[in-house]
């Protein structure tokens, strides 16, 4: 069972949840389908090692570190002029084919800022000048609808990230829109493609066609996903000085969308010579299902669209003619062999680097740009590019102003290779941008919703275009779309079972019984036990851990317990001693002082005694007078020394006999 | 069974009316273009077209480029005739606003070898080119009379 084509991002999360799928799982399922859709060429560098460090990084914060991002686990593709640091980035052209950016451009650090993983660089038309994805050095992008001998384009330029969105090889595309290159790729391929406000999205590291109209675009299967998107790359960027300074609100689905208030915009002038019947049915039914739902629809006037086209076309060939001035071949890009002068470098190195649309337009823009052309042309062209954009203007802000325009996003369905080929590329491009160029001039944001199937089962969309800044109401009355059309889509299914023929009904049981059947036997039992096991082995991980800490922490408690007590004790001890130490006389605290007082009184009995000593010396006292237990004392200490001198006497007599004694005998032997 | 197949069919037929009750707000003619209608022939000199091949740095193109060339000149004179009388021309959508003012701080530097890194050809820390000074066509002229003489030779 492949879902990848249906999943949304609050799906994606949810089984990540789940456990039913991981980030990096999913991640490589992308890979995988990007892989098996190779031949329609909507890659031009699966970047599947970045993927993978992406969605591991994803799967740590989501599983490890339980702080998702906003775009965990979520694929995206990236179109080829987006600058992608150490990633190839070549505009799908010679000149830059071995160029490698040393910088991200912002709209992709942001992204992966959020968590997203780039599944893969997609194909373009070279410097995305086309409207068609036919124009690439790698080839053109094939139609994922349509895909047979007769194959049928992409549109474009975005046309290898609508491709990829729409085949699930990734959940969201990021193109570029300078005169409708996502929106119109994103209605041939049955996706959704936001234009946002010129402005909104940073532009920095977009490598620039028309740098007063390019703004990065984005390609969702839904709305949700798209509003997620948005959210991520949206808001001013110090980086890009055209970004609008005001902070950015993440915008939100209003639920209960009170759809009376809105006023919808029915411009005639968007029905141009060349539309199909289909897209017209289209654009009728849309109209009228808006008034279904309450909203108020009438016809206005924007005067100058038809002109636009002209316009958009002499002022994309301006710009180019000067931005295309950069590759000269010295600093990066493609350098030719040639090295007589520097103007003849510079002259074969843009010759083999760019492509016969490039040169033609770098050409066309030279010319209108010539000092005897320019009032004439750019000037012209600017002037009525004010009359374009005023337009809007009335129309949005004027007496009887509307809130959005309904008009169709392109003239037909996709068209066949072989019958797109046939014409050269400006003329494509004049006529596949008519409906979808008008809003890059004006700088106002514009979307492309797809709403259902041609008669060659091909989809078909329409464009919702809003004033400068208006994305979230145009993106809310988008997603009322898009729920009518789907629940309609739903009702209109139930019904037609009971309808169905016998035959039929039997054969979808059939099938249907089968499919359950089938569902038991697809799921492997090994597999399964696998999975019980590591959910087994998970919990009794954790249980084990709680247990773990658990012992640590009646450990610590214990030791905590028995350093209390000890704690006490000590106390107690001092308590104790410190009484013992207050009751004993001198206090230890003045003992020093008490020394020093005794000292003193010690000294002054000593000088007393040596005064009378002398005293008594100088006086000489008769016997007579001395008392009688003096005497007696004396006679008998003089005794007493008498005595002592005769005992050392002996003992010397005894000792000097020994030593006789000894050598003697020393002698004697 | 007849019934119920019947009642089913008219709900759907009652959705379907439902869904067309409004008359269409959509226009049912294409609209009348502002763009001036017959094509005029351009045709270019010679003398304009090496003064834009000088100018492009690219070399002469083809016939056919010359073709788109004219083609894209005749699509745009379609919308001169236009009045813009005291319109002034529209630069950017962002006329309206400020730029912001940075802090006058060096935020950058320090990256010589990521500059260099995507030059083909240099010489220790130089970009390389070939000698300058020479215009284009000087070049073209000779290597043309150059093949005139290998062509004279054979």
């Amino acid at each position: 069972m492949n879902k990848l084509t249906t999943y949304s991002i609050k799906e994606i999360h949810k089984s990540f949840r789940d456990k039913l799928l991981t980030p990096t799982s999913f991640v490589d399922l992308c890979i995988q389908r990007a892989r098996q859709t190779k031949e329609l060429n909507a890659f031009i560098n699966i970047t599947d090692e970045e993927a993978e460090n992406h969605a591991i990084e994803s799967e740590k914060r989501v599983y490890v570190e339980k702080k998702s991002k906003p775009l965990d686990g979520i694929t995206i593709a990236i179109k080829d002029n987006f600058c992608t640091k150490n990633i190839h980035t070549t505009c799908a052209s010679n000149m830059l084919k071995n160029f490698v950016p040393t910088y991200d451009a912002t709209v992709y650090s942001r992204l992966i800022g959020s968590g997203a993983c780039l599944v893969g660089k997609s194909n373009l038309d070279e410097f995305a000048m086309g409207s068609g994805t036919v124009d690439s050095i790698f080839g053109p992008t094939r139609n994922p609808w349509c895909y047979s001998e007769d194959w049928r384009i992409s549109g474009g330029s975005s046309g290898g990230s609508a491709v990829a969105v729409a085949t699930g090889s990734c959940v969201a595309g990021i193109g570029s829109d300078t005169g409708g290159s996502t929106r119109n790729p994103a209605a041939l391929c049955g996706v959704v493609g936001l234009k946002p406000t010129y402005g909104l999205v940073s532009r920095y590291g977009l490598i620039p066609l028309v740098n007063s109209m390019d703004v990065p675009g984005i390609l969702t299967r839904n709305i949700d996903d798209l509003i997620v998107i948005l959210n991520c790359v949206a808001g001013p960027d110090i980086l890009d000085s055209t970004t609008i300074k005001k902070d950015f609100k993440p915008i939100k689905i209003i639920d209960d969308i009170d759809m009376s208030k809105i006023k919808i915009g029915i411009p005639s002038e968007y029905y141009c010579e060349g539309m199909s019947e289909d897209v017209l049915d289209v654009w009728r039914s849309v109209a009228d299902l808006l008034e279904n739902e309450k909203c108020q629809v009438c016809t206005v006037s924007l005067p100058h669209t038809s002109v636009s086209i002209a316009v958009y076309s002499i002022l994309n060939q301006c710009e180019v003619a000067s931005n295309m001035a950069r590759y000269d071949g010295l600093e990066y890009g493609l350098r030719a062999s040639e090295d007589y002068s520097t103007e003849e470098l510079y002259a074969s190195t843009r010759s083999e680097g760019f492509n016969n649309v490039v040169r033609s337009r770098i050409f066309a823009g030279n010319y209108f740009l010539l000092s005897r052309n320019y009032d004439k042309y750019f000037l012209k062209a600017l002037k009525l590019r004010r009359l374009i954009a005023d337009d809007f203007n009335k129309v949005f802000h004027g007496e009887n102003s509307v809130d959005l325009l309904l008009t169709p996003t392109t003239l037909s369905e996709a068209p066949l290779y072989k019958d797109f080929t046939s014409k050269h590329n400006r003329d494509q491009c004049a006529f596949q941008d008519y409906c979808t160029q008008p809003a890059n001039m004006a700088g106002i944001p514009a979307i492309s919703v797809p709403i259902r199937l041609s008669k060659n089962n091909l989809p078909l969309s329409i464009q919702l275009m809003g004033p400068t800044l208006s994305e979230e109401l145009m993106l809310n009355v988008a997603k009322k779309i898009e729920t009518t059309l789907t629940s309609e889509t739903l009702k209109n299914l139930n019904v037609s079972i009971e309808n169905l023929p016998q035959k039929c009904q039997n054969l979808l049981q059939q099938a249907a019984e089968s499919q359950s059947v089938l569902e038991i036997d697809n799921l492997d039992s090994v597999s399964i036990s696998l999975h019980r096991s590591r959910e087994i082995s998970e919990k009794l991980q954790d249980e084990y851990e709680i247990l773990k800490l658990k012992q640590r922490n009646a450990e610590l408690q214990a030791k905590i317990d028995r350093n209390n007590r000890s704690l006490q004790e000590l106390r107690k001890e001092l308590e104790s001693s410190k009484q013992s130490l207050t009751r004993q006389n001198p206090n230890p605290d003045n003992i020093q002082d008490h020394i020093k007082q005794l000292k003193q009184k010690l000294t002054s009995y000593e000088e007393n005694y040596e005064k009378a000593k002398s005293k008594y010396a100088v006086l000489s006292v008769p016997e007579a007078v001395l008392p009688k237990s003096l005497i007696s004392q004396v006679t008998s200490l003089l005794a007493l020394q008498e005595e002592a001198t005769s005992l050392k006497q002996r003992a010397d007599d005894i000792s000097l006999m020994k030593e006789a004694r000894e050598t003697f005998n020393r002698l004697r032997r | 069974m007849l019934n119920k197949s019947v009642i089913s069919i008219l709900n759907k037929t009652k959705n379907v009316f439902q869904f067309r009750c409004f008359s269409s707000k959509v226009p049912s003619i294409p609209v009348q273009t502002l763009e001036k209608k017959e094509t005029e022939r351009i045709k270019l000199d010679t003398n304009t077209i090496s003064l834009l091949e000088r100018l492009s740095l690219v070399k002469c193109d083809t016939d056919e480029g010359v073709k788109v060339l004219e083609d894209s000149i005749a699509f745009a004179n379609k919308i001169l005739h236009i009045n813009t009388d005291k319109i002034e021309p529209l630069y950017t959508v962002l006329e309206n606003q400020n730029l912001t003012l940075r802090e006058d701080k060096i935020t950058q530097g320090n990256c010589q070898a990521d500059i260099l890194k995507n030059a083909v050809l240099k010489e220790e820390e130089y970009f390389v080119a070939p000698p300058g000074n020479i215009p284009l066509h000087e070049v073209q002229i000779e290597s043309n009379k150059q093949t005139k003489q290998v062509k004279n030779e054979n």
